[in-house]
This record gives C-alpha cells, sequence and structure tokens, in this order.
C-alpha cells in the first residue's frame, strides 16, 4: 500500500513540473521576412594581388525599419584532401577588397542578418582567382638538349592571345635539362605549409627524359626539382610518365615506380620505390599507362612484358590476370609496348600498339578492357604494308571516336579501330617535321567561351616551331586548323590550363 | 646583544671564505691543454660543455666495421709554438660503470699505430682528439664508458679542471623504445626483435629511438615510405643471402608488413 502510494505522488509531482511549461509555439501569421539582393553576378574573375573585387549590391527587406548587416566570407572551393577554411573580408554592404588568394575556384558569401528581427540570408557566388601565369596554353619544347615552357594567354576565349616566351626560365633562372616529354596538370598536389599543414598547390608538371619541374601555377616559381619529388635523392634522373589514378599520384624515373597514395594525408613528396613482387625482380615500366582517376591504372613493364597495377598502400604491383575472353595474356606475354592510350574513361578502357619480341615483323593493335585486377585483351594485326606497321607517333582519340590517329613518316592518319581504315589527316608542309601529336579536350563548364575538343600536331622546322590545333569533323580532321601556337625549338606535348578547371572531369591527362 | 652576535657571526664566516684561492689556472707557467667544443662554438660560453661526452654506437655500422673512430676537440691555452708539441692522454676508471677496457672496447692511447695523433701541431692551438673504438661482441649487451683525462707532460699540463676530461660510451647494443607500441607493430613495422631494430637502423640511417617513433607515429607519409623501403630491403638482404634469410636471436625470420 505504501508502494503504491509513493508511486502515485511520484507521477503527481511528475506531471506538477512540468504543467506550467510555458508554450513557446510561433503563432505569428504575418509574411516570413524576405531579403531580396540585386547586383550580385553569378561569377566573378579576378587577378590576384592585382585587382580589385569591388560589389556593391542593392539589398532589401520585405519587413519594413529593417536595420541590415552584411558580413562577406570565401573560401575554397572543395578539392580532396582539404577541408576549406572560411575567411571574412569585409563587413560592409559594398565590398573593395584587394584579391589576394591563390589562383583557383573560390565560393563567396555574403550573409544579410536584419538585426532587429535577427533573420538572416545567405548569398552566393563565384571568385575565379587568376594570376599572369595561371591560365592559358602552355607548350613545351626543346633546343639544343634543354627545354623549356612557353606561355600563351587566353584572355577572352580559348584562341590564344598574349605570349610569354620561355616563362619557366625566365622566374626560375634555370631551363630543365634534357629533351621535353610530358606536361601534366593537377590542381590537388599537396605541399607542406610554413606551419606544417598539407595545403593543395595548383601545379604544372613539366618532365623531360633527363629532369622535371613541380611548378607552382600561382608564380611559376619551382616548388619542387625533379630530384625533390622523392624521399631519397635519385642517383639517376630519367622521368618516365607521371599520372593521376584512382589510389594517387603515380611517377616513373628510370623505370621504377614511386607514388602517393592519396587517401593519407600526404606533403607532395613520392614514396619508396615500388616493387615488382616479394622478390623485387627487376623489372622497367614503359612511359605509356592507362588511368581514369577511379580505377587501378594499367602500366606496362617492358623487361617480363607484363601489363601491371599498384594501389600505392603496397610495397607491391601486381601482374593483370586474365579476363574470359582474352585474346593474349595479360602477363608475360613476349611483347614491346609501342604505344598505349585511353579511348574511353567510363567504362574504362584503352588501345595499344604492340611487337612481338621474337619476331619483330607481328605487331597488333590491342583494345584493353581492364575489369577489376583482370584484363581483356583483344587483338586485331597490323600488317606490314598499313601505315601504322611503321608509325612513330600515336594518340587515341579520347571518349568520342574510335579512332586511333598516328604519324608515319611525316604524314598524320587515322585509323578506324574497328574497320581498320587508315586515311591520311594531314601532312606536314615541306620543311616541316611532326614532332608530337596529341588530343586533349576541355569541357568547360563553367567556361564555355574556352571548351575545346583538338587534336594537336606540332612541328618544328629551323628552330622553329608551329603547334596546329584542328578540330575534328566526324572524326577527320577539319582543313584549317582553328589556330597555330608558334615560338622556337621543338614542340613536345601542350596543355591547356585554366583555375576553373577541375581536372579530374574536364580534362583527359592519358596519351 | 643578540643582534650583535649575529652580525660578528657574519662577518666571521665571511672573513673566512673572503680569501680562498681562486681555482683558475694562470698562464704564466707551462702551456695548459683543454678540452672543449667544435672550434665553430668555441666563443659560445653556452656550448662550453656540449661534448663533455660523446656516445658512440656501432648499431648503424655495417657488420664487416670492426673499429671506428669517435673524436674530440682539445685546446692549447697560452699561444702557439713553433714546434709540435705532443701531449698524453689517460684512462680514468670510474666506480660503479663498465669500465672500457683497452685493446678490446677502445685502441690505447699508446698504441704505436695512433699514439702520433695526439699532438698540437706547430703554430696550432688545436687539435682533434681520436679515440678508436672497437666492436667487442661484448658491447651487444654493455654499455661500456671510457673517460679520458689530459696527463701532464713536458709540453702541457692539465687546464681548467672542468675541461681536462671526457667521456665516451661506447655501445653496439639496441633497446626496444617505448613507442615502438602496439600501433607501430600493426601498422608499421611488426614485431619487435633486436636484429630487425638492428637492420632497420643499419639500411635506413636513421635510430629508430623514442624519438624517431614518436614523430613517425604522426607522420603517416613517413610510416608508408619507410614501410616499403624496409620491406624492400629485407627482400634485398635475403636475395643476396640465399638460403640464409635474416633471423633474429630467436631464430625467427624477420619479417616486415
Amino acid at each position: 500500500m505504501k508502494k503504491i502510494f509513493y508511486i502515485v505522488l511520484s507521477l503527481v509531482l511528475s506531471t506538477a513540473m512540468i504543467a506550467c511549461y510555458k508554450d513557446k509555439g510561433n503563432y505569428n501569421y504575418d509574411a516570413n521576412e524576405l531579403i531580396t539582393i540585386k547586383g550580385l553576378e553569378k561569377g566573378y574573375s579576378k587577378l590576384s594581388m592585382i585587382e580589385r573585387l569591388q560589389i556593391d549590391p542593392e539589398v532589401s527587406s520585405s519587413m519594413p525599419g529593417a536595420q541590415l548587416e552584411y558580413l562577406w566570407r570565401m573560401y575554397e572551393y572543395p578539392i580532396e584532401g582539404v577541408r576549406p577554411k572560411m575567411v571574412t573580408i569585409g563587413t560592409e554592404k559594398k565590398l573593395d577588397y584587394l584579391v589576394e588568394n591563390d589562383a583557383r575556384e573560390w565560393v563567396l558569401l555574403l550573409t544579410v542578418t536584419n538585426k532587429k528581427t535577427g533573420f538572416a540570408q545567405t548569398f552566393e557566388t563565384r571568385l575565379n582567382v587568376a594570376t599572369n601565369y595561371t591560365q592559358g596554353w602552355y607548350v613545351l619544347k626543346s633546343d639544343n638538349n634543354q627545354s623549356d615552357i612557353d606561355l600563351f594567354k587566353t584572355p577572352e576565349n580559348i584562341f590564344p592571345g598574349i605570349q610569354i616566351e620561355n616563362v619557366f626560365s625566365k622566374v626560375n633562372n634555370r631551363k630543365l635539362a634534357g629533351n621535353a616529354t610530358l606536361l601534366q596538370y593537377y590542381n590537388n598536389y599537396k605541399n607542406r605549409t610554413s606551419d606544417g599543414k598539407s595545403e593543395n598547390v595548383n601545379t604544372l608538371f613539366a618532365l623531360t627524359d633527363k629532369d622535371g619541374s613541380a611548378v607552382r601555377l600561382n608564380t611559376m616559381t619551382e616548388l619542387r626539382s625533379f630530384g625533390k619529388f622523392f624521399w631519397d635523392y635519385p642517383a639517376v634522373m630519367a622521368p618516365g610518365f607521371l599520372f593521376e589514378g584512382g589510389y594517387g599520384k603515380y611517377v616513373v624515373n628510370d623505370g621504377s615506380l614511386y607514388g602517393i597514395f592519396s587517401f593519407n594525408i600526404n606533403y607532395g613528396t613520392f614514396g619508396a620505390r615500388i616493387l615488382a613482387d616479394n622478390k623485387n625482380r627487376p623489372y622497367s615500366l614503359n612511359q605509356f599507362y592507362l588511368t581514369n582517376f577511379v580505377s587501378l591504372p594499367v602500366m606496362f613493364d617492358d623487361v617480363s612484358s607484363s601489363f601491371m597495377t599498384a594501389d600505392l598502400n603496397s610495397p607491391y604491383m601486381y601482374e593483370y590476370g586474365d579476363a574470359d575472353g582474352t585474346s593474349m595474356p595479360a602477363a608475360k606475354n613476349n611483347q614491346r609496348l609501342l604505344f598505349m592510350g585511353q579511348a574511353s574513361t567510363f567504362p574504362f578502357k584503352g588501345y595499344a600498339v604492340m611487337q612481338d619480341k621474337t619476331d619483330p615483323n607481328i605487331k597488333v593493335v590491342a583494345s584493353i578492357e581492364p575489369t577489376s585486377s583482370k584484363l581483356k585483351i583483344t587483338t586485331s594485326p597490323i600488317l606490314p604494308g598499313q601505315k601504322l606497321f611503321n608509325a612513330r607517333l600515336h594518340t587515341l582519340i579520347n571518349n568520342s571516336e574510335n579512332l586511333l590517329y598516328f604519324v608515319t613518316g611525316n604524314e598524320l592518319y587515322s585509323r578506324g579501330l574497328s574497320s581498320g581504315v587508315e586515311e591520311l589527316q594531314f601532312k606536314a608542309p615541306e620543311g616541316e617535321t611532326i614532332t608530337f601529336i596529341r588530343h586533349r579536350w576541355y569541357t568547360a563548364s563553367l567556361d564555355p567561351a574556352y571548351k575545346f575538343d583538338y587534336v594537336m600536331v606540332g612541328t618544328t622546322s629551323g628552330g622553329k616551331y608551329k603547334v596546329r590545333m584542328f578540330k575534328k569533323q566526324a572524326g577527320s580532321l577539319v582543313t584549317t586548323p582553328d589556330f597555330i601556337l608558334e615560338g622556337n625549338g621543338e614542340p613536345r606535348d601542350v596543355i591547356y590550363i585554366s583555375p576553373r578547371m577541375r581536372p579530374s572531369q574536364e580534362i583527359i591527362n592519358s596519351y | 646583544m643578540r643582534l650583535l652576535n649575529i652580525v660578528l657571526l657574519t662577518m666571521l664566516t665571511g672573513l673566512m671564505t673572503s680569501c680562498k684561492k681562486d681555482a683558475y689556472q694562470l698562464y704564466n707557467e707551462a702551456a695548459l691543454l683543454q678540452f672543449g667544443p667544435d672550434t665553430s662554438l668555441l666563443y659560445n660560453p653556452g656550448y662550453n660543455f656540449i661534448d663533455s661526452s660523446q656516445t658512440y654506437t656501432f648499431v648503424s655500422k655495417k657488420a664487416e666495421i670492426i673499429q671506428d673512430t669517435a673524436w674530440f676537440n682539445i685546446y692549447a691555452i697560452g699561444g702557439v709554438s713553433d714546434r709540435d708539441r705532443p701531449f698524453v692522454l689517460r684512462q680514468v676508471m670510474i666506480d660503479g660503470v663498465e669500465n672500457a677496457v683497452a685493446g678490446k672496447h677502445y685502441k690505447a692511447f699508446s698504441d704505436p699505430s695512433i699514439a702520433g695523433s695526439y699532438v698540437i701541431k706547430a703554430g696550432k692551438m688545436h687539435a682533434f682528439v681520436p679515440v678508436v673504438t672497437l666492436r667487442d661482441p661484448e658491447l651487444r649487451k654493455k654499455q661500456m664508458t671510457l673517460k679520458l683525462e689530459v696527463a701532464s707532460n713536458e709540453s702541457f699540463k692539465p687546464g681548467e679542471q672542468l675541461n681536462t676530461w671526457r667521456k665516451l660510451y661506447i655501445s653496439d647494443k639496441v633497446a626496444r623504445p617505448a613507442a615502438w607500441d602496439s600501433y607501430m607493430e600493426v601498422a608499421v613495422v611488426g614485431k619487435y626483435s633486436e636484429e630487425k631494430h638492428r637492420f632497420m637502423i643499419l639500411v635506413t640511417g636513421q635510430k629508430w629511438d623514442q624519438e624517431f617513433f614518436t614523430a613517425l607515429k604522426i607522420d603517416f607519409p613517413a610510416q608508408g615510405y619507410y614501410k616499403s623501403k624496409l620491406s624492400a630491403e629485407l627482400i634485398d638482404y635475403n636475395n643476396a643471402h640465399p638460403g640464409q634469410p635474416l633471423r633474429d636471436e630467436n631464430n625467427q625470420l624477420v619479417e616486415f608488413l
């Protein structure tokens, strides 16, 4: 009885404690407050350390007598590996801010608060920060066993304007040693800041057969010379490829693979040499590769004639296995890889041109389809009478027509990868020698005026170069290039870079 | 009256100590000899005793290295001479420690192969003092201490008392740092053994001591690098020693992750 009494008493007391809770429900049936703004553009573009961002928007509130206060803030458009940091750049309605940020895309926020009601509304736009060096066509060229970079700025659209010749050596007081091979661009290459943190750096990688450089695009200054890419300064400097794959960044020096595993914090240093297997057998990776930013890449070991991959979290590489229906073993296939490039990003697919090591007269075009740890390879022969048999330069048409472009002698041909039909596309004018070809495109979703899809043909003559930018029409080059980049030296690669570019989505970085 | 007594006592105490002779040596007799820091630090009083003791370990040296040299700096006080001036060092035994044994853990200073090294050259006031360490197997288990001091001879007398001696700790011994903990075992270097520890030090040139492991624990790129580096070095070692892969002190195969 006593127990029941206590239970009842506690229930009564509990109810009493909450019985007088004040109802704070919102019974205001006035229209919601609304702050409107005019004069805020969808986006702005400014040169860092030179231009001011000046915005004076018209702001009004639906609440009569509103007392508005303003907060301008910005943060770096999110890139893998770094948490964006918000910075305040103004507290007045009129923004007048000297842009001093890194060249890349920033998110600009204006928050307007009615002090009377506490109501706040945030408006968003984008700020594209550039510098003198962060946008344009970059030409990697060689001259007398030294290399340098020319920059053709593109102030209005994809067509070139002012040329800054030898921009790398002008800023860094040195040329790259050796003959140029490859340009790559990433906006997520890491660097250790003075306070020990990891920062993203817009980085242009320029490689030659004896040297290389990671260049901070904002200033064009060298972030790391090639030897300093690595934990251990290499005794021999012979760069091969450098690319980003699904697990991080991959670089080859003297045939050996080094990587940066992107799922850990890093500071841009490539790790220890990755072994071919747990016996550390000798290997030497070919300069050609397949990658699509998501999957394991496809590489080729010239020593064992094997397609290999690496996840960068293991000390070892792995040989690809054979998928059902393959017509050539992925490993130890006795082939020499003459070329490999990417035909399609999704599904991940590429093509290779291969030559039998035992009988050099046997050459094939091989389609390469990676599925997890296996490859499906489908070959078709290249007959000795066909132009492709003696090709010296190749590029795949990526993500569009099923075509391989190649150079035999001084003529550029296309070859239908299904039909095997070869067509002459371009013949270098008398006296000019073709030094490279490459298919590159940029979807430029934020800057339609900069969208392009070109087959680039570089030639040299008498110490001067021309790079013709050809559009395609139904797989064939149009007769006249859109424009020609011209300068001194022999061109070996050309890349287009813009601060608003998202390399993992909008450009191709395979051959 | 009591206050007077206190004042008197204080004055007497002061008088008793006021005539104590200065311990510093003067230069007006024979030249003096004493140890000091590196020449670059000589005029910085904060570094006067930086070199009082050194540790020499053979751990980071290949097995073929059976002797090596530790160096001290010594200075003649009282001006230069126009002739070479030999000097004499001797070992001082210390109670309660394992004293190094001449001919076993270090080469005696009188050994003909090095005796000529203990000289202040004409026109010089400074010399490097070599102490040749010997890799005795006992050093894998024990750290030995060598205390050496300046002895008088016809050229020099010992200088300032605090700088007439140096200590050298000689070792070939590894010890598991506390920071080689379960995380390091699972994520980076695997289980501990003395032979593995020794191998890691040898092939990387790093100390792999408490300080190194503590820094490594928060440096993921470095962890990845050393994980791969150590695996590769072990494979290379085992390839170079067919049928005799690296084993630890318990005869277990040394393995990395």
